[in-house]
């Protein structure tokens, strides 16, 4: 095999990738498998294809659901995650070509504001663990766009696999991008946690363990200045209602069933 | 960067720049199956490849990103086995089974979904229904509507564990209303005789044969939606490495032209120029560039700078002809046709009046009115536009592209580029699907007035991007219709007032916008003395605005009016408490009546009235009805209800149609046809098989003539060169138009054969007069017996005795427009709390005359179905205050999916059309018009929303409960 040592690395192990970001300062391009649009490259820019590394699994252990940042959506929704409602939001995030050819790293960062996986997945509040650093940030903070220089990237990111999950959506037609998406999570010894998306905003999260009537007060006010050219906002706000309903029926439904188990 | 890939097993040297995708790279190595759907964003999946035996985007990866990897493409598959004195192991099941059922249309994403489909095979030989559909999601097909694909793969997994070679093909439903004459080739669905190439991704498509060295052309766009150019500078982007051209309005003739590929005089206004001082829509041209590559020319792009001057825009058509509204056409060289009006913003007029419309509606019992609105959706052809132009050693300028209408784009290109027809040759290879979209002149200039001023080869493409913001699209309308009715059901008068909005340009827009009214209003004539003398208003208002323009799109206006007209007919029948099917059959046309718009109007030449002798509508909606158990469903609670759901409802509804089957005393095609040694035929059309199957038709029709089989028919389409003219592939009319001239072309070769046969007999002691011989079996037959084989004659006549070149050519040219009919029907799921619809059953039932192949042919049904089925619920192309499209990408602008698909069924009621040879009409736009009222109407049935304007999205459905509840 031949390759232009100058341009490309695949690093081995994380030392190794330490070594290119300290030595390039960050003037290096992240290839994890898949890749919508990258930016104009400097010609100088190194590319650090992150495929050696080990990140391309989807592990569970426990209650733990780790995921590799060079793992793709179609790896996700083939694994046995025990989610299995993670299935439609992935597959109304692409066909299945498009799920194997992309990563979980260009998804993190190509995702639009209304992802149904990205919704899906903020209302199981992941972490991100960074690379270089071990930083760990919640995928809430996480910055969704191509960095001019990379510091550091999410090589793995991983949460705590709910009691129960929930999905609702609206859309055009069975498999077209969302117009509302509601995502709702419940683990035993912590708040529901709900995510808001479908609208030109970034996905909103409520995390909240107060009564019904309050949750369905927040979700409405989280569709309050919704409208765009998609839907009004009055529409997402009543439909909020609907769809978290739906995913509160959904949990205790699920709940029920594990219990007679 | 130097590397290796490892590609079809064999390790591959490559150079790339860093920043290359796979997908480019590829197609520079010469894997031309893998194929560019512009977006260059894994959207379509037409540059699928296996990536470690799973399929993956390859324009979704960096070239770099492969090294290490085992890619497969569509090349590796299988070739066909006999290549001369060489066997090969042949074609794999699955390109036999896509070859044998039909699966290949346009051909465009068939290499990507063979290979989806191996990607899975591979790891599950048994696999369902809903698992191909699962691996085919991610790749869009406009044509197919995926039913043949998914019975392929099917069909392949079973031969593969069977063993078998041959895959079964699923025959839709025919049912003869009249009687058909026995043929032999005719009705047969034979293979497309394209399909093998198609299979193996090999070169057809026009960006396949771009050269090294070709210059990439880009165009630069005008951010703004009204504007005059105030100053250009182009130093700056001329001055970098490998651009070879900068053209801006300033270097180019000026020459105003409409870019709609129609016949000689354009019935239109000529209001473009290929670049202009003003730009009016955001994606209005401002300059060309050509360049070394793609990254260079749009690097070029940034770097010519413009100072507009922003004038104010009109963005909705109702403000179009307002006093004092901003004037979109104010350039003085603008040529008017008929009643345009620059100077309040009309492109085109039409009023006409059949009957006695006021005296209808006096006596009427019931008046009904109501205003619909039909939105501006794309075409979404999955190979772009695109044309390659290069100075042939003659000094002629050759335009390979991507065009429904060659002789059209020729003619209209002459004057553009100062060059006289003679010296323009256009080649239309395989075409990767328009649906209209390619019946516009929109690239080949750009390409042509590069390599003029570099004197290289050019190839443009659009982007998915520019697909969106700067072709063509469906035009939108806002139309009224008011329908007198007694209330036994009899229509007295019906009325229908189109304000249609061509955007920047109009182009086709007095044409589409005629159809809008002549082929839907006409559907509907009255009963009784009424039927006699029908009461028929259209007047229609084509204005200007400052939007991508409007053109031609599969259906060419008809959806437009079906939308209204088959809605306000269930709207008045449930008013009435009548039938709805029964209702619409009382009023509609029958056999032997006159098209009544034939007596008004002839697309502004003088009319010529039609009458209309096959109309197979009842035998349709009985068929059709029956199908999908309408009379077991319609009106039943009990089907209605979902037990166990009750936010959830189903709902049926039905819609009736007709189209047209070209356009009469206008629309001609040529043929020639000539007699090769081994007895095989050369056929020479210049009719543009864009996906359709029509080469394969005309095939079929030829061999029938001859007495040969379809595959002794070698089809060549088409070279402004070397073919016949032919106006090109729009308005229903290749079997019909272009099919008779290759059965009259036929006719006259056969009658050269048995003349040549006859002296041949006589030579031999037998006397036998030519009009006693027959042809079949590639042989001509005495009554005695005794036959030559057709290649015996023709090696007599080409090389033996009174040596001649059995060769014809014919065109043919119609009186008549004998239209299709049919009877959509839709089931649906209904939401009642979100709005939600879900499509579950399509039926539609189709009188299209005699079905030359029926397996190509329900491909066109199930393929418009699928199309409309989009327009009924969610294509719409949106835009802002500013005149910014919403939709810029097949994310945003959604259509449907494999794995998203409602059944569908496809049946034919076979009338024969007695002004076609063999009784053919045509069916490859009717299905483009009943889905969405159908599906419209089946909402209604299941929760009573009455849905005016379409797509019917879930808030309108909630919004229209909200009302009734």
């Amino acid at each position: 095999m031949r390759n232009d040592e100058n341009r490309l690395k695949r690093p081995k192990n994380l030392e190794e990738l330490a070594v290119l970001f300290r030595e390039t300062h960050g003037c290096l391009r992240i290839l994890a498998g898949g890749a919508y649009v990258p930016s104009r490259l400097g010609s100088s820019d190194l590319f650090v294809d992150i495929q050696d590394l080990g990140a391309d699994r989807v592990e569970k252990s426990g209650d733990i659901l780790r995921i590799g940042a060079a793992a793709s959506l179609q790896q996700i929704l083939e694994a046995d995650t025990g989610l299995k409602e993670l299935r439609t939001p992935l597959e109304l995030e692409a066909g299945a070509n498009a799920r194997s050819s992309l990563s979980l790293l260009n998804f993190l960062r190509s995702a639009d504001q209304r992802s149904p996986f990205l919704t899906a997945l903020l209302a199981l509040a992941p972490e991100l663990e960074l690379a270089p650093s071990g930083r760990f940030v919640s995928l809430e903070r996480f910055p969704r766009s191509q960095p001019e220089n990379e510091r550091e990237f999410p090589l793995w990111m991983s949460f705590r696999i709910p009691d129960d999950f929930a999905w609702e959506f609206i859309a055009r037609t069975p498999k077209d991008r969302p117009i509302i998406s509601l995502a709702a999570a419940r683990k035993k010894d912590s708040a529901l946690r709900i995510a808001c998306g479908g609208d030109e905003h970034p996905p909103r999260v409520i995390s909240q363990s107060a009564k019904a009537e309050a949750l369905f007060a927040l979700v409405r006010h989280a569709y309050e200045a919704s409208g765009d050219a998609w839907a009004s906002a009055e529409y997402r706000q009543e439909m909020s209602q609907v769809l978290l309903s739906r995913c509160l029926q959904r949990l205790e439904s699920n709940a029920l069933k594990k219990e007679e188990l | 960067m130097n590397f290796d890939l490892h590609i079809n097993g064999q390790s591959v040297a490559v150079e790339a720049a860093p920043d290359e995708k796979l997908l480019d790279v590829l197609r520079r190595l010469g894997y031309l199956g893998v194929k560019s759907g512009g977006c260059k964003r894994g959207e379509c999946g037409a540059c699928t490849v296996l990536m470690d035996g799973k399929a993956v985007n390859s324009c979704m990866f960096l070239a770099v990103q492969a090294l290490g990897h085992e890619i497969v493409t569509i090349e590796s598959l299988g070739t066909p086995p006999n290549q001369g004195w060489k066997e090969t192991e042949g074609l794999s099941p699955l390109q036999k089974a896509f070859i044998q059922n039909g699966s290949i249309q346009c051909g465009y994403c068939s290499s990507a979904m063979i290979l989806a489909a191996k990607a899975l095979l591979e790891r599950n030989p048994d696999p369902s229904e809903a698992e191909v559909r699962g691996a085919l999601s991610g790749i869009l097909c406009r044509c197919t509507a995926y039913v043949k694909p998914v019975e392929a793969v099917l069909q392949a997994a079973a031969m593969m564990r069977a063993q078998q070679n041959r895959a079964a093909v699923s025959e839709p439903k025919i049912v003869p209303v009249d009687a058909i004459p026995s043929t032999q080739v005719i009705g047969k669905s034979t293979v497309k005789v394209d399909a093998e190439k198609l299979a193996q991704g090999r070169q057809a498509f026009t960006a396949d044969f771009a050269r090294p060295g070709t210059l990439v052309a880009r165009v630069l766009r005008s951010p703004l939606a009204h504007a005059r150019i105030v100053r250009l500078n182009t130093d700056k982007a001329k001055a970098l490495k490998g651009v070879a051209a900068v053209l801006t309005w300033e270097d180019l003739p000026r020459v105003v032209y409409s870019t709609a590929g129609q016949s000689d005089p354009i019935p239109g206004p000529l209001d473009s120029f290929s670049l202009d001082n003003k730009v009016r829509f955001v994606g209005d041209r401002v300059a060309f560039v050509a360049a070394e590559s793609a990254e260079i020319a749009e690097q070029a792009l940034a770097l010519i700078e413009v100072d507009y001057e922003e004038l104010p825009p009109v963005l909705d058509p109702r403000d179009a002809m307002i006093t004092g509204a901003p004037i979109i056409h104010d350039e003085g060289e603008y040529v008017n046709f008929a009643d345009s009006d620059p100077g309040i913003n009309l492109a085109a007029r039409i009023r006409i009046d059949i009957g006695d419309v006021e005296k209808g509606f006096a006596e009427a019992d019931r008046v009904f009115e109501r205003e619909y609105v039909v939105p501006k959706v794309q075409q979404a052809h999955i190979e772009p536009h695109v044309a390659l132009s290069y100075w042939d050693p003659d000094n002629r300028l050759v335009i390979v592209t991507s065009t429904q209408v060659p002789f059209h784009a020729r003619r209209m290109l002459a004057p553009l580029l100062k060059l006289p027809v003679k010296r323009i040759r256009v080649i239309k290879p395989r075409i990767g699907g328009g649906f209209g979209n390619k019946q516009e002149v929109l690239v080949e200039d750009v390409a042509a007035h590069l390599t003029i001023a570099t004197g290289k080869p050019v190839i443009y493409e659009m982007s998915r991007e520019e697909e969106f913001i700067a072709s063509r699209s469906r035009h939108p309308m806002r139309i009224k219709m008011r329908t007198g009715v007694k209330l036994d059901g009899t229509m007295t008068a019906n009325e229908m007032i189109a304000l249609s909005d061509t955007g920047a340009y109009g182009c086709h827009a007095l044409t589409v916008t005629g159809n809008t009214g002549q082929k839907s209003m006409a559907l509907y004539v009255g009963d009784e003395e009424y039927r006699k003398s029908p009461n028929i208003r259209f007047y229609a208002d084509i204005v200007y605005t400052n939007t991508p323009p409007a053109g031609a799109y599969r259906g060419y206006g008809v959806p437009q009016g079906y939308w209204p007209v088959d809605r306000h007919m269930e709207m008045i029948a449930r008013e009435l408490g009548l039938d709805p099917l029964a209702f619409r059959l009382k009023n509609a046309l029958r056999s032997g009546e006159f098209q009544p718009f034939s007596t008004s109007w002839n697309e502004g030449r003088e009319p010529r009235p039609e009458i209309i002798h096959t109309v197979g509508l009842e035998a349709c909606v009985r068929e059709g009805a029956e199908a999908i158990g309408w009379h077991e469903k319609y009106g039943n609670s009990a089907w209605h209800e979902i037990p166990g759901k009750p936010h959830l409802r189903r709902g049926i509804g039905a819609a009736l149609v007709m189209q047209g089957t070209a356009i009469p005393y206008l629309d001609m095609g040529g043929a020639s046809l000539k007699l090769n040694d081994d007895g095989s035929f050369n056929l020479l059309v210049g009719a543009t098989d864009l996906g359709t199957g029509s080469d394969t038709v005309l095939a079929q029709m030829a061999a029938e003539v001859l007495g040969v089989n379809a595959d002794d028919i070698i089809v060549y389409s088409s070279d402004t060169d070397f073919t016949p003219f032919d106006k090109g592939a729009y308005a229903s009319s290749t079997t019909y138009i272009s099919g008779t001239a290759v059965i009259k072309a036929a006719a006259q070769v056969a009658q050269r054969i048995k003349a040549r046969a006859s002296e041949m007999f006589a030579d031999a002691g037998t006397q036998a007069a030519p009009e006693s011989i027959t042809l079949a079996d590639g042989k001509a037959q005495e009554p005695g017996g005794k036959c030559y084989t057709l290649a015996e004659i023709a090696l007599n006549s080409l090389h033996h005795t009174n040596q001649e070149q059995i060769m014809a050519v014919a065109s043919h040219v119609s009186p008549s427009s004998p239209p299709p009919f049919a009877a959509q029907f839709a089931s649906v799921l209904v939401d009642l709390q979100t709005g939600q619809v879900t499509v579950e059953d399509l039926v539609m039932a189709v009188d299209g005359g005699v079905i030359i192949n029926p397996a190509a042919a329900s491909g066109q049904i199930e393929g418009g179905m699928a199309q409309a089925l989009g327009y009924g619920v969610c294509e719409e192309m949106v835009y802002d205050g500013r005149g910014r499209a919403r939709e810029k990408d097949l994310v945003d602008y959604h259509i449907f999916r494999a794995d998203e698909m409602p059944r569908m069924q496809t049946i034919f009621v076979e009338t024969y059309e007695k002004s076609h040879p063999f009784g053919a009409k045509a069916v490859a736009e009717i299905p483009m018009d009943g889905v969405a009222p159908a599906v419209g109407n089946a909402v209604m049935d299941a929760c009573g929303a009455d849905i005016v304007e379409n797509p019917i999205t879930p808030e309108k459905v909630w919004r229209a409960r909200t009302l009734i509840v």
